[in-house]
């Protein structure tokens, strides 16, 4: 099993994702991306449940890897969400 | 929290720290005391969980798709309010009213025994695969008039569905169950237009005649309805009689009491429905400020209702974690109380009575390893497998 699976694909970059969750809510919420603060608590948002079971459904067909909505729910900010999905190696680390 | 072996020690933990006691990550009040759970399950400022409007509006958010599981999830009777909750309730009721409960126990039992019978041939069984799972599908079955497979199609259909009463899960799952409540939908409009050709005196049957008379929903919507009592009384009644033979068989003293006839299964079936708890949690949301025990709970705050925490509460019930069936206390809240108190419990008890009495007419029989296995699932505690063999 040490063998390197040379058909798997490495794990997107940090900007990458990043970019695609603020444009995704900005999507939802239905306002620009410059809008978004990635540091800003989401239930200020007014992000709720519908939000997170959507959100995480975008991500898991972009990371092509499952992601539970508790990801968003028990995150804070878009900022926690990527922590969480870098320390778990879905998604690159930041440079 | 996951269900499964032995939750009893967190949940005396949580008891004894802060009653009612706020959990972050769940960011709801956690219900673990039997007078709290009590009240709670009475306060009518505190709802039941919207989970058909919650679908209906991931779907719309979706931009359509997930109209069938919202219908089936709009149908689940404990999870609406009132006003719409009322007539929904008497509906049911007036249906299940309709059931002729006391003819129904020579029917269990034949179900039963049919089931049993290959246990005694084989020395052994699975209680849970081949018995707690079959017995009450078979039994609705033959209330509904349908067939066994179509019955047994039925069951696996619901066995996700039920998973989505344990909170938000992954958007291909909703999609996943809008089609298996899509085809239980088909399945059963069709059986109901059978009996629109050939009218007939079957749960069905009644259920239409029920609402051509008073109600006036559509053939569809009846449907919806349909399966939803299907799945409420095949579900925690399967988790209620699989729970109940393990305990009994972990418990060999009291085993013997109900098997010499010191006291009957009736007897003892609130103590087994405490002591095993198969429906373990329900979620309400405070409509206004209200108040458990000495804790304010604000508008809008959720509650989750710790129903097997209750049940174990050493200050109702002195050694909780013993089975004692000829236990006094108060009753149990496995069937709940109040608004939302379980409209099927008559039906359940009389299988779970049954399903025991004609248990105990096998030779003695003992658990193969120590490795129960349970179903993943957080708002019941339901076994996956309880193979036995004679002892």
């Amino acid at each position: 099993m040490s063998q390197p699976n040379l058909t798997a694909m490495p794990p997107p970059g940090f900007e990458v994702i990043s970019a695609f969750m603020l444009e995704q809510l900005a999507a939802l919420l239905g306002v620009a991306v410059g809008e978004i603060d990635p540091g800003r608590d989401l239930v200020e948002y007014g992000v709720d449940s519908v939000d997170a079971v959507l959100l995480s459904g975008m991500l898991e067909e972009r990371l092509g890897a499952a992601v539970d909505p508790s990801l968003l729910l028990r995150n804070a900010s878009i900022a926690a969400v990527l922590d969480e999905l870098t320390a778990i190696g879905l998604i690159e680390p930041r440079p | 929290m996951t269900s499964g072996t032995d939750p009893f020690p967190l949940l005396h933990h949580h008891r004894d720290s802060a009653p009612p006691y706020w959990h972050d990550e769940l960011a709801c009040w956690l219900v673990t005391r039997r007078d709290h759970a009590g009240e709670a399950l009475a306060d009518r400022r505190l709802l039941a969980n919207d989970l058909g409007g919650f679908i209906t509006r991931l779907g719309r958010a979706m931009g359509g798709g997930l109209d069938d599981v919202a219908a089936v999830a709009s149908a689940v009777l404990f999870l609406r309010n009132p006003p719409e909750h009322t007539q929904e309730r008497r509906f049911l009721v007036r249906v299940l009213g309709g059931l002729p409960l006391a003819q129904l126990a020579p029917l269990v039992e034949q179900v039963a025994d049919e089931l049993l019978a290959p246990a005694r041939a084989q020395g052994g069984m699975d209680l849970v695969r081949d018995y707690a799972d079959v017995l009450p599908p078979m039994v609705m079955a033959r209330l509904f008039g349908i067939s066994a497979d179509l019955a047994m199609e039925l069951v696996v259909l619901s066995a996700g569905i039920t998973l989505l009463l344990d909170g938000a899960a992954p958007l291909k799952f909703y999609r996943e169950m809008d089609g298996n409540a899509r085809r239980a939908r088909t399945l059963l409009l069709a059986a109901l237009q059978e009996r629109r050709r050939q009218p007939c005196d079957d749960a069905l049957g009644r259920m239409l005649a029920l609402n051509d008379a008073e109600f006036g929903l559509d053939d569809l919507d009846i449907a919806t309805r349909a399966f939803f009592l299907f799945i409420a009384g095949v579900e925690t009644t399967s988790a209620m009689i699989g729970g109940a033979l393990r305990s009994l068989l972990l418990n060999p003293g009291e085993l013997a009491r109900l098997a010499h006839g010191e006291l009957t299964p009736a007897e003892a079936f609130d103590e087994l429905a405490r002591y095993f708890s198969p429906a373990l949690q329900t979620l309400r949301q405070a409509a206004s400020d209200t108040h458990i025990g000495p804790q304010p709970i604000r508008a809008g705050e959720r509650v989750n209702i710790l129903l097997g925490a209750a049940n174990h509460d050493p200050e109702s019930y002195p050694e909780p974690n013993r089975l004692i069936l000829r236990r006094a206390g108060p009753a149990s809240l496995t069937f709940g109380t109040g608004l939302h108190a379980c409209i099927g419990q008559g039906l359940a008890k009389l299988e779970t009575n049954v399903a025991i009495a004609r248990f105990l007419t096998l030779p003695p029989l003992r658990p193969i390893g120590t490795a129960a296995t349970w179903r993943p699932i957080r708002t019941q505690r339901r076994l996956a497998t309880l193979p036995v063999e004679f002892a």
